[in-house]
């Protein structure tokens, strides 16, 4: 252990669907631009996009949840204005239900906060494992300059005094408060960001001006800065002086800028083409706040730490437009009944994915039982469920609207890997559509958190199958 | 449950249904009363309903649709039969065969000489979109079902697997529509009054793969009642009895994910060994047989259930006209759910009423030869619960 805070290990999630700028130009009677935004899928929100950023971040750091102490989750998109995003994700990362959550809300310097936050609490002892989220899916106006290039994304640091990784340093401010960039409360697109060059040049260089500053009084030289958009990190590059790397964040331009996700994304694509001891400095900026300057340095190499999940597939505008409205809550209607007692009840098992294996014949129950479904035994050790499997029956329907999944979705039941029972070791949901892959008896799936639809207006969490390379396929 | 008995002592001295369909004239309690009438004036030598000892009525979608309990009441009131007692049965698509099966068992204990089952469905006040079924995967707020599961899918999950492993063939499927939907005709009592061709199945909406439209049975209003009776007391009613000689009922798990294979239903095969075994007859015994083909594949995986033919050789069964009406072992000459309708409460009580009409010939044009022993089979849920009921005539 030592007494300054490092990232022992980085997650990146960016939604599969990417709409093509030419696309939005095409629309728009625009110039055409190159280049792609990703964007959320029906089932998607910055609440699914933190959960599995999150997943990878302490596979990374080989950080098993329940020896993480806290969570800060930082959005400016997040489905509720009210209830906690943050605690909404540690449920579903099955995190200790004595975990301290915190949500940084209402601005995309969020993501280099929440890093701040993070490494003053390991220092400062009051926790031993910090995971720090950045996610955002951010809309803009038809016309606004910010359409096209706001996009959706996930970034997650496992946080603590290893030594390992990448050590975080002392993070400069530059605050004005001028909106230059503004969601309105209740709007669902955000607007401003008429003037990047503005922002880069107020804000972002005093930032990493002050950081360059404080750091040179210590002889130090910076090796890259890493900030949300390439064009607007060279004007802070340049406040850093010298031969300085000016990263982006990792395929900018085929994602667009993920708010609060950015600063993080930036980080892992920085440590990816860092050398051990390189000196960095991490910007957040365009957040309608301000900007933040954060002087890192990489330990380790990236590739064992760094883990990035991605497959982009591409869409058309009204799909776009589609996807867009799909994920705009309406006026929820009145709750017929309330459904908290049953939520928290049964959340370690349907939610946080815990089953029961029977200690007589090992059959897997799940969801929770309490006599066995194969033997009628009745004790049980409860394990984690296994996250992969393989379809033992499917069917496509085409009935039954449940938005916000489009129709048809395709339901299925798999057994999951080396689970034991005859009747036990099966789980059933619906199957994330994958392009180009048909369900099959015996296709390899694997289960990942979406958004289930809503209950009386509030956004419902769950699991799905999604295909995954099976064995002997790429 | 032990094996065959010489007799049970129970039978069949009344039935009656309203034609099932889209009665938006009729409300709940209306149907019942159609039925009721229909089944007391089916009575060879008359009945007085004073002499009814106490009744059972299988219902379902009372609740959900009126939005107000239902109880015996919900029978009682309506036919004036207070303070009497009546006894609601609700076990899903198989309320109406285990309404006659604790009747049953009550003339059984002895306890009452003449009592009345009656089931009944108001399902068309609401559009079909609207209803339980339609909706189910929305108004679910339980994790324990996969979200956007539908009752198509329940038994498409059965249909995938046969096609994978037996190789049940799609034309199979649309058999068992084209037969029933041309024995449906027939019946008086059925919603479809047309036939439908192979075209016809395939260019249906798909619902469910590889399920289409016509693949599933229609939702629909309807009531049946039944007055099941001691055999004493039935030769003094009745010109041509009826009896019960077999009674079976099985349970399984609740949710897919728990069953162990998707190539059957579980609950079939044991309701029928239970009773077979009552009434000492194999499947080959069954002269006729009404089916619960809520969806074309439910019947399919029936034949092989009830041991009608082997499992897995469904296919080559239906094609080769076994089950037709001029077949060696006529299924669903009704036309079956499928042709017929499906109100949850009245299907069961519906079918038995079709049996008691087949073994005494009073069938029609759909009458199936001189039927002596008839069966009738009902499904709950996915097979969650399975009651298979037998009736013989008195030798």
């Amino acid at each position: 252990m030592t007494n300054a805070a490092y990232v022992a290990g980085l997650g990146s999630y960016l939604p599969a669907c990417r709409l093509e700028l030419a696309e939005i130009a095409a629309a728009s009677a625009g110039a055409p631009r190159t280049g792609s935004i990703a964007v959320c899928d029906a089932d998607e929100d910055a609440v699914t996009m933190a959960v599995a950023a999150c997943e990878l971040a302490m596979d990374a750091a080989g950080t098993p949840p329940e020896t993480v102490d806290k969570l800060v989750m930082a959005t400016s998109s997040s489905p509720f204005a009210e209830h906690s995003a943050a605690a909404e994700v540690s449920r579903a990362l099955a995190l200790r239900s004595d975990v301290s959550t915190v949500d940084l809300a209402a601005s995309a310097r969020g993501g280099i906060l929440g890093l701040r936050a993070a490494a003053d609490a390991v220092v400062g002892r009051s926790a031993n494992r910090v995971l720090v989220v950045g996610s955002d899916m951010r809309y803009a106006d038809e016309g606004s300059p910010l359409h096209g290039r706001l996009g959706g994304g996930a970034a997650a640091a496992l946080i603590d005094t290893g030594g390992q990784g990448i050590r975080l340093g002392a993070v400069f401010s530059c605050r004005h408060g001028v909106p230059s960039v503004w969601r309105l409360a209740g709007a669902a697109t955000v607007q401003g960001g008429a003037d990047p060059r503005f922002e880069a040049t107020v804000n972002a260089a005093p930032a990493v001006a002050s950081a360059v500053a404080a750091a040179g009084a210590g002889g130090q030289v910076f090796s890259f800065v890493a900030g949300p958009d390439p064009r607007l990190a060279a004007v802070a590059g340049r406040a850093a002086g010298g031969e300085v790397a000016v990263v982006g964040p990792a395929r900018f331009n085929e994602t667009g800028s993920a708010g609060c996700a950015d600063s993080l994304l930036a980080l892992a694509a920085a440590w990816s083409r860092a050398a051990p001891a390189d000196l960095g400095v991490v910007v957040a900026y365009e957040s309608g706040a301000g900007a933040e300057a954060m002087v890192v340095e990489a330990i380790s190499d990236a590739s064992t730490r760094c883990r990035l999940a991605s497959s982009p597939r591409f869409i058309n505008y009204l799909d776009y437009l589609r996807l867009r409205q799909a994920t705009q809550l309406v006026t929820p209607a009145p709750a017929p009944w309330p459904t908290g007692p049953e939520a928290a009840r049964e959340a370690p098992y349907v939610y946080e994915l815990t089953a029961r294996r029977c200690r007589r014949c090992g059959s897997l129950n799940f969801p929770r039982r309490s006599i066995c479904i194969d033997c009628r035994f009745d004790e049980f050790d409860e394990v984690p469920l296994p996250r992969e499997g393989e379809l033992v029956t499917w069917n496509r329907q085409y009935i039954a609207a449940i938005a916000p999944e489009p129709l048809p979705v395709v339901i299925g039941v798999a057994r999951v890997d080396e689970a034991g029972g005859g009747r036990g070791g099966q789980v059933s949901a619906m199957v994330v559509a994958s392009p180009g892959v048909e369900p099959r008896i015996g296709l390899p799936v694997r289960l990942v958190f979406r958004r289930v639809g809503e209950e009386s207006g509030v956004p419902k969490y769950g699991w799905k199958f999604e295909a995954r390379p099976g064995k002997g396929q790429s | 449950m032990s094996g065959a008995r010489s007799s049970l002592g129970v039978a069949i001295v009344g039935a009656g249904m309203t034609p099932f369909g889209e009665r938006f004239d009729q409300s709940y309690e209306d149907l019942l009363v159609g039925a009721f009438r229909a089944c007391v004036e089916s009575v060879d030598r008359g009945f007085d309903p004073d002499d009814i000892g106490a009744a059972w009525l299988a219902t379902t979608f009372g609740s959900f649709i009126r939005r107000e309990a239902v109880t015996g009441a919900s029978l009682s009131d309506p036919l004036r039969l207070f303070p009497k007692p009546v006894t609601r049965v609700e076990n899903a698509c198989a309320s109406g065969s285990d309404a006659i099966r604790n009747a049953a068992f009550a003339i059984m204990a002895g306890i009452y000489d003449v009592v009345l089952v009656a089931g009944v469905e108001k399902m068309r006040d609401i559009p079909t979109r609207a209803s339980l079924i339609g909706q189910r995967g929305s108004v679910s707020h339980l994790w324990w079902h996969a979200r956007g599961t539908s009752t198509p899918m329940l038994f498409a999950q059965y249909a995938t697997v046969q096609m994978e492993k037996y190789g049940l063939s799609r034309s199979a499927l649309t058999d068992v529509v084209v037969k029933n939907r041309a024995n449906g005709i027939l019946n008086p009592n059925a919603y479809h009054t047309d036939t439908v061709g192979p075209d016809d199945v395939s260019a249906s909406a798909l619902v469910c793969s590889p399920l289409h439209l016509l693949d599933c049975c229609p939702t629909t209003d309807g009531a049946a009642a039944l007055l099941i009776a001691s055999t004493d007391a039935a030769r003094a009613l009745s010109d041509d009895v009826i009896e019960i000689t077999g009674l079976g009922l099985a349970s399984d798990v609740a949710y897919s994910h728990w069953k162990p294979t998707f190539d059957g239903l579980p609950v079939t095969a044991e309701a029928a060994r239970s009773a077979y075994a009552m009434a000492g007859i194999e499947p080959v015994d069954v002269d006729v047989a009404e089916l619960h083909d809520c969806f074309s594949v439910a019947e399919l995986l029936a034949y092989e259930d009830l041991g009608f033919c082997e499992r897995g050789k469904s296919s080559a069964f239906v094609a080769s006209g076994a089950t037709q009406r001029t077949g060696s072992i006529p299924c669903n000459p009704s036309g079956g759910l499928i042709a017929k309708g499906h109100p949850i409460g009245a299907t069961g009580v519906a079918q038995m009423a079709e049996v008691y009409w087949q073994l005494r010939g009073e069938a029609g044009r759909r009458q199936v030869g001189e039927p002596q022993i008839g069966l009738t089979h009902n499904v709950g849920g996915n097979g969650q619960v399975c009651c298979v009921n037998i009736a013989r005539r008195a030798k």
